[in-house]
C-alpha cells in the first residue's frame, strides 16, 4: 500500500459550536514523504500531536483535507472508511504502555491483528514475531503484562502495534521516561524495523539528537500549524531561525558551532560520525579545500 | 464523547452570580427545588420561570448555554411528561383510544411537571455552571461542619471530594488516550451490537482502573511525604468569606419565596 | 564538612521480591551538598529515595537524618526535614489550585493561616509561579507542575530537597528551567538546602557537587562529575549515557586519534581542539 501522505489547508477546532471550542491545528498543509524516516518537532501545545491523531483518522480535521495514499480523509469521512485505513496504521502513543489490558502478553500483542481481521494462527505468529523484535523473551508470553518492568510493559506495548504490520507507523515520544539504555534499544529498533520493511516512519520528538540521527525529512510545528519542512541539514542551518522558535540544535553541531567561533570552520556537520570524520582529517594534518 | 456534556461544567466568569459564595448558592439552590411547589397556577409558574430566566440573565453566560445543557435530560424529562399523562386518570376525559385513555387532569399534570422539571434543573445549573466545582466542595464542607459533633468525618470527606475533582480532568485526559490508542489497534467504540459495544470498553476500563491505582498510590506517597495524616489539628488555607451580595442574594430569594405563596391566593 | 544524611549497611527488599533493591548500602552526604544518584532503571535509585523520607523502612541497617534515626517514631520529624518532588507531575498535586497545593503540607503540620498565606506567596515567588497562584493544575504545563511541587516542599523549609526524577517526564525546556532553578536555590539558600537529585539527564547530573551511581541495588561508584563521566565504557557498561565530549573523544581515538585522558567538558574538548589544530 502507498502511504505518501499530503495535508493540505488542514484547521482543527476541539469541541466545535459548544461554548468550549478551541482551536488545535490551522493552515496546516505539509506533505510526509513515502517511506521515509520523517521527524515532527516543536514545542509542547504546538500542535504536533493533534497532527498525530488526523494521521489515524482518529480525529477528522474541521476544514481541509488529509490525503494518505488512495485515501481522502475530510470532515465527512465515513467511519468504516476510517477503520480500513487503520489497519495499515501503527501509533505508538507516548506512555504505550498504558494501554496494556490483556490478561497474557501475547494476548495483547494479538489484540490488534485479530481486531483487523487476522485468524487466531495468523494473530499468534505476528504478536511471536513482533515480541521477538522487542526482545521479549517467550518465557514471558503467558505472564500478565501488569507483572512485567516499566521498560518491558513498553516494549510489549510496541509489539502489539509492530505486531499489525503497518505501512505507517506513527511515534510519538516513544522513548519518554526510559533510561538512556532503553532508549537506545528503541531506537534502534525503529530504525532497523524502517529500512527492513521500508515503511513510513513518522516521528514526534524533542530530541534533537535522533532528528539529526535518523530523520531523511523534518517537519516543525509552532501556534498549531506548520512553518517549516525540510531535509534536517536545512533545517539545522538557521541558527538564529531555530533560536527565535526556541528549538534545540542537535549537540554535534552545538559543538561545530562553538569550534566555528573558534576559527574552526566544518561543513554540514549534524551528526557525532560527520564531526569525528572532519576532525580527524584536520587533527591529521589534511587541509580541507572545500 | 466527552467534549458535548455542559451540565455540571464550570464556566468561568466575572459576573455577580459568579461571584456569589458557594454557600449561598447550594442552600439556593436546595431551596428552590422546594419553593417551586408553592406555585400552583399560571401566575404562580410564570413569577418562577421569570425569576429563574432573571438568574440566567445574571449570570452573563446567555440562556443558549442553558439551553443546550438541558440536551441531555430531554429524554428523561420527556419519560416523566408522559408517565404523568398516562397515569392521572381524573378529570375530563379528552382522548380515549383502546387501553389509552387522556384526561384533563392528565394533561394540566404533565405540562405542571414538565415545567417544574425544566425550572429545577435551570436553576441548578445555574450553580455548576458559575461555582468552581472545589468552591461546591468547600461550600458543602462549611454547611456539614454540625455534623462532625456526630461522627462524620466532614474535613476527610471534603478532602476526598477536592481530590477526586482536581483528577477529574486528568482522568478525562487519560481515558481520551487510551480510547484513542485502542481505537488505533482496531476497538470500534459505540458501532455494532449492544454486546459488542460493552465488549469494546474492557480495552478502556481496564487500562484506566490500573492506571488509576497507580496514581492513587503515588499521590500516597506524595501526600505522606508532605505530611499528611489527617486528624484535627490540620489547619485551612481556604476559607470562605461572606459578602453583602451573599446577603442581598437571600433576601431577594426570600422575597421571591413570599411573592411566590403569595399567588396562591390571587387565583 | 558536617554530614546531614548517613547510611550504614542498609538493605531493602520489596515485600513481593526475594531479590533487595537495595543491598548493604552506605554513604554519607554533607550538608549543604549537592548529590546526584544516577543508575539505570530499576537499579534502587527511588528506592533510596524513598528511605530517606522514611516512606520505606529499611530491612536491615540503619539511616540518619541530621542526628535523628529514622524510625517510625521519628518518621514525622524526618519528613518535616526531607522534602521530596517525585516523577509524575500530575499524581503529587493534592491540591485544586496552585496556591492550595502549595499550602497543603502546611495544613498538614498546622500552621495558623496567616502565616501560610505569607509563606505560600514567599515559596511561588521562588519558583516564579506567583502569577498563576489560581491556577487549576489541568492548565499547567508538566514544568510548571512540578516548579509547584518544588514551592510545596520549599513553603515547609526543609533541609533536604530530593528530586526523585523529577525532570524525566519533562520536555528540553522544562528540564532546562528546573534545573536552573535549583542552582537558584543552592546560590541563595547555600548549605541551609541539601539537594539530592535522581536522575538519567547529563545536564542535571553534571550540575551536581558529587555522583553517585547505584547499579543493581548497590553503590558501584561515587566522585565528582568529572570523575564519573570520564569512564564512558563504565557509563555504558551501567545503562547510562556519556556526555558528548567523552562521546567525539571516543571516536577521536577510533579514528586514531591521540586525546586527553582526562574529563572535558564540552568548552575543555573544543579549547583543546582549536589549540591542537592551530599548531598543526
Amino acid at each position: 500500500m502507498v502511504m505518501a501522505i499530503n495535508f493540505d489547508q488542514v484547521g482543527f477546532t476541539y469541541q466545535p459550536n459548544t461554548p468550549f471550542a478551541t482551536p488545535g491545528l490551522h493552515d496546516v498543509s505539509f506533505e510526509i514523504p513515502e517511506g521515509k524516516f520523517t521527524a515532527v518537532i516543536g514545542h509542547t501545545g504546538s500542535g504536533k500531536s493533534t497532527m498525530v491523531q488526523h494521521l489515524d483518522g482518529l480525529v477528522l480535521p474541521t476544514t481541509g483535507k488529509v490525503t494518505m495514499g488512495n485515501q481522502v480523509v475530510t470532515a465527512e469521512t465515513k467511519l468504516k472508511e476510517l477503520n480500513e485505513m487503520r489497519a495499515h496504521i501503527g501509533l505508538v502513543f507516548q506512555f504505550p504502555e498504558a494501554q496494556l489490558f490483556e490478561q497474557t502478553v501475547l494476548k495483547d500483542v494479538m489484540f490488534g491483528p485479530k481486531n483487523f481481521g487476522a485468524s487466531e494462527e495468523d494473530a499468534q505468529a505476528a504478536a511471536e514475531a513482533a515480541l521477538k523484535k522487542v526482545a521479549i523473551s517467550p518465557d514471558l508470553y503467558e505472564r500478565s503484562p501488569f507483572e512485567l518492568s516499566g521498560g518491558q510493559m513498553r516494549r510489549v506495548a510496541i509489539a502489539g502495534v509492530i505486531a499489525m504490520a503497518p505501512d505507517l507507523l506513527i511515534l510519538d515520544e516513544p522513548t519518554a521516561g526510559l533510561d538512556p539504555q532503553g532508549q537506545r534499544e528503541l531506537m534502534t529498533l525503529f530504525t532497523d524495523l524502517q529500512k527492513e520493511r521500508q515503511i513510513t516512519v513518522v516521528l514526534i520528538t524533542h530530541q534533537m539528537e535522533y532528528v539529526a540521527q535518523y530523520a531523511d525529512h523534518v517537519v516543525v510545528f509552532e501556534h498549531g500549524t506548520v512553518v517549516k519542512s525540510g531535509a534536517p541539514a536545512t533545517i539545522f542551518a538557521d541558527e538564529e531561525w531555530l533560536h527565535e522558535k526556541q528549538l534545540d540544535v542537535p549537540a554535534a553541531k552545538q559543538f561545530a558551532d562553538a569550534l566555528a567561533e573558534k576559527g574552526i570552520q566544518l561543513h554540514n556537520v549534524l551528526d557525532i560520525d560527520q564531526l569525528a570524520d572532519q576532525l580527524a582529517a584536520r587533527l591529521n594534518g589534511e587541509v580541507d579545500h572545500v | 464523547m466527552f467534549s458535548n456534556m455542559i451540565i455540571g461544567r464550570y464556566m468561568p466568569g466575572d459576573s455577580w452570580i459568579h461571584r456569589l459564595d458557594a454557600r449561598t448558592k447550594l442552600v439556593l439552590s436546595i431551596a428552590f427545588i422546594f419553593v417551586v411547589f408553592f406555585a400552583n397556577n399560571v401566575i404562580g409558574y410564570a413569577l418562577a420561570g421569570a425569576f429563574t430566566l432573571l438568574a440566567i440573565m445574571m449570570t452573563g453566560l446567555g440562556v443558549g448555554v442553558f439551553l443546550r445543557g438541558l440536551r441531555p435530560l430531554v429524554l428523561l424529562m420527556l419519560i416523566t411528561t408522559l408517565l404523568q399523562l398516562f397515569f392521572v386518570q381524573t378529570g375530563d376525559v379528552l382522548v380515549h383510544w383502546a387501553f389509552i385513555k387522556i384526561t384533563t387532569d392528565g394533561v394540566i399534570n404533565s405540562v405542571i411537571v414538565f415545567v417544574r422539571f425544566m425550572l429545577i434543573i435551570m436553576f441548578s445549573t445555574i450553580l455548576t455552571l458559575t461555582t468552581q466545582p472545589l468552591a461546591v466542595a468547600d461550600g458543602m464542607e462549611s454547611l456539614l461542619k454540625p455534623f462532625k459533633k456526630f461522627g462524620l468525618p466532614v474535613s476527610e470527606l471534603a478532602l476526598m471530594l477536592s481530590i477526586a475533582l482536581r483528577f477529574v480532568p486528568t482522568l478525562m485526559d487519560e481515558a481520551q488516550s487510551i480510547m484513542n490508542a485502542q481505537r488505533a489497534r482496531g476497538v470500534r467504540f459505540n458501532e455494532g451490537s449492544l454486546m459488542a459495544r460493552i465488549k469494546s470498553f474492557v480495552p478502556l476500563l481496564i487500562p484506566l482502573f490500573v492506571n488509576a491505582i497507580k496514581r492513587a498510590i503515588e499521590l500516597g506517597d506524595a501526600m505522606e511525604a508532605r505530611g499528611y495524616r489527617g486528624g484535627d489539628q490540620r489547619t485551612k488555607y481556604r476559607v470562605l468569606t461572606w459578602h453583602t451580595r451573599d446577603t442581598i442574594a437571600i433576601i431577594g430569594f426570600v422575597i421571591f419565596t413570599v411573592a411566590l405563596i403569595a399567588t396562591r391566593w390571587i387565583m | 564538612m558536617t554530614p546531614i544524611i548517613s547510611l550504614s549497611h542498609v538493605t531493602y527488599a520489596y515485600p513481593n521480591s526475594d531479590v533487595p533493591a537495595l543491598r548493604d548500602l552506605s554513604l554519607t552526604i554533607n550538608k549543604g551538598e549537592w548529590v546526584a544518584i544516577i543508575g539505570h532503571n530499576g537499579s534502587g535509585k527511588s528506592t533510596f529515595a524513598k528511605l530517606l523520607n522514611y516512606l520505606l523502612a529499611p530491612d536491615e541497617g540503619e539511616i540518619t537524618v541530621n542526628d535523628v534515626v529514622a524510625t517510625e517514631e521519628n518518621m514525622w520529624t524526618i519528613r518535616d526535614m526531607v522534602g521530596m518532588v517525585f516523577q509524575n507531575p500530575d499524581n503529587q498535586f493534592v491540591g485544586a489550585t496552585v496556591a492550595d497545593d502549595v499550602a497543603f503540607g502546611m495544613e498538614n503540620r498546622g500552621v495558623p493561616r496567616d502565616e501560610m498565606i505569607t509563606r505560600v506567596d514567599a515559596a511561588l515567588e521562588e519558583v516564579q509561579m506567583m502569577p498563576f497562584a489560581d491556577r487549576e493544575p489541568a492548565r499547567l504545563s508538566g514544568g510548571q507542575k512540578q516548579r509547584v511541587a518544588i514551592a510545596s516542599v520549599l513553603a515547609l523549609q526543609p533541609k533536604i530537597l530530593i528530586l526523585d526524577e523529577a525532570t524525566a517526564m519533562l520536555d528540553p525546556t522544562g528540564r532546562r528551567e528546573m534545573i536552573a532553578l535549583v542552582h537558584e536555590l543552592k546560590a541563595h539558600m547555600g548549605d541551609d538546602l541539601t539537594v539530592i537529585s535522581i536522575t538519567h539527564d547529563i545536564d542535571e547530573a553534571a550540575s551536581a557537587d558529587r555522583v553517585m551511581v547505584i547499579n543493581d541495588g548497590e553503590l558501584v561508584e561515587t566522585g565528582l562529575p568529572a570523575e564519573v563521566f570520564a569512564n564512558a565504557d563504565q557509563l555504558r557498561r551501567f545503562g547510562l549515557a556519556v556526555p558528548f565530549a567523552e562521546q567525539l573523544k571516543e571516536q577521536l581515538r577510533l579514528r586514531g586519534i591521540e586525546v586527553p585522558n582526562e574529563y572535558l567538558t564540552t568548552e575543555g574538548l573544543v579549547t583543546w581542539l582549536w589549540q591542537s589544530i592551530s599548531t598543526k
